[in-house]
């Protein structure tokens, strides 16, 4: 047995394991990539290193048998830094996206690339709950959003942009034209209150999601009609108001409460409210700020002053977002703001902690460079954009979407959840951009495979897949060829992927520690156990 | 050189006989294919996985880690620049320009048009006190210039008229 | 009377003729020569000795030739070409009837370095040992590893044993045991000559007290510094010392088997050790029960295939093993599991080369040279921008002033001493205020260079540290095997920051995260390689951070970075044109009798014409 000490812990261990090991038998946990149950540690990635402060050294636990003696800190400042630089570098050399251009380019960050592939697959129900998790107006918008998603598409590298919009309308459309609409679920009612001010967008939006977490919602309008500027300041012709009613109807339909003609101050009062409901929304629109002057919130020459993040005023328990804190017309943006304030006002009224939307690690692929459209376009058609046939007011026809749902390249991450290096970048605060020099590598993609996609840039070169592999006896399997930074996983003699993962590409999916390997269907380990 | 694939399994099986089947074979077996042909062609390697334990993921590894083997036919000359550090010093890379230039090789190719020369840089030929140092085939030539490159190329070329059997006498006994 | 005599007779009365058979030798055309030699003799009936000695440390003046004729002083010729050869023999065994035309003249060989005067061909004098400049190539020098330099056939059993070769190993195998030998080794203070200067003897134990049915033993051979040829030297000249050395080392440690990891670059090191290991198989030197002991030994070679992390112990087993040469965590260490998971002692062949010295002479001779902790010889490369550049052997502790300016003659051309690099990639350069800095693994490395492997380049105010910087890491970024995190993206970066710092658009901030990096893959590397890639950013950082800020104003003191300079003639320009026709790009446009001038917009900057004015004309800004 050897004696050694861990975070100030006494213990004693068998000879022969590492620190790793000494280390789980305390229930302490140690960040690893390419250490993996039942196969020899690699000792590549450096993010398991700890603190010996015999010998004032950084030694990597996966790897290192235990000394007599030694004292271990597992997480100090100078541990957590290098395990920072080792994701900052590992980081460096990433190529891929987590979350797809679109979405990230998406002010409601919608998962694009899922909805899409949802209406490719004519799963329409599904489609629809993937966009009203993050848009409640997708009709609406898909009319007259000035789609900076699309901006932001890939696929504007080979041709032009997928037609997101139009995509997300037809998802709309399609649901609304239904005898019986998706309605999410609602949770209980948890006798909480909230009071919105304003039923444009940005108020509508905000009760549609804080009624699904179970509160009561009322909102107070001074027009005769909801809808605000969408209702009065958008051309019919653009937006037909049925559609504009049939959406919010859908979230008044969630038991939401609408009151018109109720003007602050004049009818309303904030102080009443804050003492009536547990939290108030200010969803003002483009607000006067002399309607405040004599309120406790504070206001500053922009207007009311709020956290960006967690859309809080000053006054604890009063919310504020859209039009009324920016410029600017895109009701996308309003929309967005309701679902956050949503979020920030469930944590609110239920005593959480409010941290705003939270913001995960996001890897950035950039610009495309020549030639790596063309390796996007291995998973998408080819043809040019769609262009429906009927007429703009008409929209896609169900063939017309799928088929424009066929162009999309699929840039986001098939393992966004499950992914280790994305989980410690957002634990570590890693920073992609921290060691950025030169060119980055090139975006590769291998689809030769019936279930499997390998991404050779988002490869960490922990060796696990290529352990697994020898050790099933594939006849092929993987290897590195070439060394240095031009290391890179391939399948030898450039043969496909299908050839060299014959027996054990599920085990192979499942321990790669990045999504360099995954399932072309972008499912996760963790649906894979849902099952 | 025709190369054919029944002289090739004959030529694998003749190395193989002689330095083994074990997976730890691979480097030779690699030396000595190269030898033969140059460079690793495809088809060798391929032999050489259904001939012996090596696997293809080994052979594949190992053939591109190593800088001394090559996968595509050289010209009919090799010429090793040395880019050690004294000859770094000494300017080198000048004289490596002076090559590309004198050859006209272009872009990122190694060997010139008429697939005469094969232009290689080199880690050190251990001849540091002469440098700058070219080696091409096995003559060496120290204290090289840019503007001694052609005549240099030019008494290679009259060297090989020359070579008849001029090899070390240092004699095999083993 | 007995071979050994009658040989010695004979030798006596026709004399002998000694050529220079190292590499850089043969390099130069020593082969050609020696062919010629034997023609001639042939043709010409005279009777006298050829002998092929090993390398003699000249390399500067190759090929060498030294004339021994029965009783008269020994002559030695440099840079002598395959057509002298017979003019040579000639001149010595004949009437003297043909034109001297001839260089130096020397007494024994390589012990006799000579007149400074290189270059002219023509002038010829005899020399005196006393001469200063002998005195100090000499008086300075200890050959220990390279024992009897110039003067034994690399491949003559015989003669190294007449020469006490195989002395020490029948000490050892008759008289000690393995314990008492590495008793020996460890007071003797050897230390491996391999980089890293980790204690012999106490190596030797860790390998002797392993419990392992099966041990190795390995002779690093692989010497991937780029500037560096010392294990070249060594096993080419002194196969056998280097094989008598690992069969003291086997037999001590307990290994019956064993290889010698030689690169492939040194195609005659391999043929050297081959024929050695050959000869001493069939005299029972090699093999089961050697000479009648009971030990036994089997040495193989293996060649590697271009890969300077190779010569790193763990990544030299895995590519014996057959396997990409990566390297592993160690613990464990090669000495408790190495080889295919058994115990294995790996050392460098000039370690091995040490130790029937220091057998023989006892660990008390080899202590008493050197410093507190660093003991013994070591052999250097001595290259760069020295007058006599070579292969010396030194004691410990000496400076490299001394190297450089007593062994070296200087820097050549009269120009101004700058700095050293030494340690190679994993060194760092030395600038000439800390030249009283010792020969010493301590010294070396606080000063943030490294002994290494014992590459030693002098560099005059030509050189820019920048860019000497920028070289090592394009040495190391494509030698890194890849495999951790740190050497390979870390390298890669600071690769990618120098060149733009040398390329003159370098940014403050890209200084700082240089530097930043450079700790960190030192901090953060699995193995050696990436543990000191950063040295030669870190020490140039430290002793030369002005020329890393003049390189971001777009200036490169020592005009030595392309982007930062251009060529340009000036007035003492004769109008030769000479320039103007070699000019490869047709930059300077040919103007008979008047003052030329280069086009910048076409000039490609490759110095051909600076080379070829004969009136020095053309001048860098
Ligand atoms: C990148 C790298 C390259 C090395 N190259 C050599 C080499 O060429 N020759 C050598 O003897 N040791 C080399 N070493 C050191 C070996 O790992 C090992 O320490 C040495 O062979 C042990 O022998 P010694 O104790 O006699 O020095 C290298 C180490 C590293 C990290
Ligand atoms: S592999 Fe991980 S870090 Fe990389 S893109 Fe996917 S989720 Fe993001
Ligand atoms: S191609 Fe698809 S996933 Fe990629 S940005 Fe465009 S819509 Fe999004
Ligand atoms: S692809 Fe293989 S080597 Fe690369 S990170 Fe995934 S498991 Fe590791
Ligand atoms: S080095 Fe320990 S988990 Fe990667």
């Amino acid at each position: 047995m050897i004696n050694l000490t861990l975070n100030n812990q006494q213990l004693s261990v068998t000879g022969g394991s590492t620190i790793l090991d000494a280390a789980k038998n305390l229930g302490i946990n140690i960040p690893t990539l390419c250490h993996f149950n039942g196969y020899k540690s690699n000792t590549s990635c450096m993010i398991c290193v700890v603190h010996e402060l015999k010998t004032d050294s950084l030694i990597p636990a996966c790897s290192m048998p235990v000394e007599e003696g030694m004292q271990i800190e597992t997480s100090n400042e100078r541990v957590w830094e290098a395990r920072k630089d080792t994701l900052d570098l590992l980081l460096s050399e990433h190529v891929g996206d987590c979350e797809a251009p679109c979405q990230r380019a998406c002010p409601a960050n919608m998962n694009i690339p899922l909805m899409i592939r949802q209406i490719q697959e004519k799963n329409f129900e599904e489609a629809i709950i993937t966009v009203k998790k993050d848009i409640a107006f997708p009709a609406v918008l898909g009319r007259i959003c000035p789609a900076p998603c699309e901006r932001g598409c890939h696929r504007k590298y080979y041709d032009n942009p997928v037609s997101i919009c139009y995509l997300k309308r037809f998802a709309a459309d399609v649901d609304l034209a239904k005898e019986s609409q998706y309605r999410p679920y609602v949770k209980p009612n948890s006798g909480k209150k909230v009071a919105i001010i304003g039923a444009g967008p940005t108020g509508l939006s905000a009760a549609y999601y804080i009624a699904q977490f179970g509160h009561y919602c009322c909102i107070f309008d001074r027009n005769s009609k909801p809808g605000g500027l969408l209702q009065y300041e958008v051309h019919d012709e653009k937006l037909p108001k049925s559609i504009l009613n049939a959406e919010i109807e859908q979230i008044l339909e969630l038991g939401v409460e609408l009151r018109l003609k109720q003007t602050l101050g004049k009818n309303l009062n904030i102080s009443e409210l804050k003492d009536d409901y547990n939290a108030v929304v200010l969803a003002l629109g483009k607000t006067d700020p002399n309607l405040f002057k004599n309120s406790e919130i504070e206001l500053s020459s922009r207007g009311i002053v709020v956290n960006r993040k967690t859309y809080e005023t000053n006054v604890p328990g009063i919310f504020t977002g859209g039009n009324a804190i920016s410029e600017g017309k895109m009701a996308i943006r309003s929309v967005a703001h309701g679902k956050y304030i949503a979020n920030s006002v469930n944590q609110f009224v239920n005593g959480r902690t409010i941290t705003g939307h939270p913001q995960r690690f996001n890897s950035v692929l950039g610009k495309l460079q020549d030639g790596e459209a063309e390796e996007f376009i291995k998973e998408a058609e080819v043809f040019n954009r769609v262009v429906p046939a009927e007429s703009f007011e008409i929209g896609y026809s169900v063939n017309e979407s799928v088929k424009e749902s066929k162009r999309c390249f699929h840039c986001d991450c098939r393992k966004p959840e499950s992914c280790k290096l994305r989980q410690y970048s957002d634990e570590y605060g890693a920073n992609q951009r921290q060691f950025k020099f030169g060119q980055r590598k090139r975006f590769q993609k291998n689809v030769k495979h019936d279930l499997i996609i390998l991404e050779p840039g988002k490869c960490i070169k922990c060796n696990l897949c290529i352990e697994i592999t020898k050790k099933a006896g594939e006849k092929l399997s993987f290897t590195f060829i070439n060394r240095g930074f031009d290391v890179q996983l391939t399948v030898p003699f450039n043969e496909s992927l299908n050839n060299g993962l014959q027996k054990v590409a599920k085990e192979c999916v499942e321990a790669c520690p990045t999504a360099a390997l995954a399932w072309r269907n972008g499912e996760e380990e963790s649906d894979i156990d849902k099952k | 050189m025709i190369l054919d694939k029944d002289n090739i399994y004959s030529d694998i099986e003749q190395i193989v006989s002689e330095i083994g089947t074990a997976k730890s074979a691979v480097i030779p077996i690699l030396h000595a294919i190269q030898k033969k042909y140059n460079y690793l062609p495809e088809i060798a390697l391929r032999r050489i996985c259904d001939t012996t334990e090596i696997t293809p993921a080994s052979i594949t590894g190992v053939s591109t880690f190593y800088t001394q083997f090559r996968h595509t036919p050289v010209g009919r000359h090799l010429i090793y620049m040395c880019n050690g550090t004294a000859c770094h010093i000494k300017g080198s890379e000048l004289v490596y320009d002076a090559f590309l230039r004198e050859l006209r090789i272009k872009g990122n190719q190694d060997t010139d048009p008429e697939g005469l020369f094969t232009l290689q840089k080199v880690s050190c030929l251990g001849c540091c006190t002469i440098a700058p140092v070219v080696q091409i085939d096995d003559v060496t030539y120290g204290h090289v210039k840019t503007n001694s490159v052609s005549k240099i190329l030019q008494d290679f070329i009259s060297y090989q008229g020359k070579k008849v059997e001029q090899k070390t006498s240092e004699k095999k006994i083993y | 009377m007995n071979k050994k005599h009658l040989k010695k007779k004979y030798t006596e009365e026709v004399g002998e003729i000694r050529i220079g058979l190292g590499s850089c030798c043969v390099a130069i055309g020593s082969s050609k020569v020696q062919q010629e030699l034997e023609n001639s003799l042939v043709e010409t009936g005279i009777q006298t000795q050829v002998k092929r000695v090993g390398c003699v440390g000249m390399c500067h003046r190759t090929p060498l030739l030294e004339v021994r004729p029965p009783n008269q002083k020994p002559i030695l010729y440099d840079k002598v070409q395959p057509e002298e050869v017979k003019q040579i023999i000639l001149k010595h065994y004949k009437p003297k009837s043909f034109k001297k035309r001839l260089t130096n003249v020397a007494i024994g060989f390589l012990e006799n370095i000579l007149n400074d005067n290189h270059s002219n061909g023509f002038i010829h004098h005899s020399i005196n040992t006393r001469d200063p400049q002998i005195e100090s190539f000499l008086g300075r020098q200890i050959h220990i590893a390279t024992e009897y330099s110039g003067q034994i056939d690399p491949l003559s059993l015989q003669e190294y044993r007449s020469k006490n070769g195989f002395e020490a190993l029948k000490q050892c195998l008759k008289e000690y045991s393995p314990e008492e030998i590495i008793e020996n080794i460890k007071s003797s203070g050897l230390r491996g000559r391999g980089g890293a200067g980790f204690p012999t003897g106490q190596k030797l134990q860790i390998a002797h007290q392993a419990q392992d049915e099966k041990k190795y033993i390995i002779c690093n051979g692989d010497e991937g510094d780029p500037g560096a040829f010392m294990d070249r030297m060594i096993l080419e000249s002194y196969p056998f010392r280097v094989i008598e050395g690992m069969i003291i080392a086997a037999f001590a440690v307990g290994a019956h088997e064993g290889f010698f990891y030689i690169r492939v670059e040194y195609p005659l090191a391999v043929e050297r050790v081959k024929n050695a290991i050959y000869q001493c198989e069939k005299t029972g030197l090699l093999g089961e029960n050697i000479l009648g002991s009971g030990f036994s030994l089997k040495l193989k070679i293996f060649e590697g295939a271009g890969a300077f992390v190779c010569g790193e112990e763990t990544a030299l087993i895995a590519s014996i093993e057959g396997r990409r040469g990566m390297p592993s965590f160690r613990p464990p260490y090669p000495a408790q599991k190495g080889l295919w998971g058994h115990s294995t002692l790996v050392n460098n062949c000039e370690t091995f080369a040490a130790v029937p010295w220091i057998i023989r002479n006892g660990a008390q001779a080899f202590s008493k040279l050197g410093t507190d902790k660093s003991k013994g010889t070591k052999v250097f490369s001595l290259a760069g921008k020295v007058a006599r550049g070579g292969l010396i052997e030194v004691p410990m502790g000496m400076t490299i002033r001394e190297i450089v300016d007593e062994i070296g003659g200087g820097i050549e051309n009269g120009r101004q001493f700058k700095a050293v690099q030494i340690g190679g990639p994993s060194g760092g350069c030395i600038p000439v205020e800390l030249a009283d800095t010792k020969v010493d693994y301590e010294d070396l490395t606080k000063a943030g260079a490294m002994m290494g492997s014992g590459g030693l380049l002098v560099m005059d105010e030509n050189d820019c540290m920048v860019d000497i910087a920028r070289y090592f890491l394009t040495f190391t970024c494509s030698q890194s095997c890849g495999k951790c995190t740190y050497c390979r993206i870390g390298i890669h970066h600071m690769l990618t920051i120098l060149e733009k710092i040398c390329a003159g658009k370098g940014t403050q901030s890209d200084l700082q995260k240089l530097e930043i990096i450079a700790h960190k893959t030192k901090q953060g590397s699995l193995c050696g390689l990436g543990k000191t890639a950063p040295n030669p950013i870190l020490t140039t950082l430290t002793y030369f951070r002005d020329e890393y800020e003049a390189h971001l104003d777009g200036i490169c003191p020592a005009k030595r970075c392309r982007d930062l300079i251009s060529y340009a003639i000036d007035d003492s320009c004769i109008g030769c044109t000479i320039c103007a026709q070699r000019c490869p790009v047709n930059a300077i446009t040919i103007t008979p009798y008047q003052k030329h001038s280069i086009n910048q917009d076409l000039c490609t900057k490759c110095g051909t014409c600076k080379q070829v004015c004969p009136t020095e004309s053309v001048v860098i800004l």
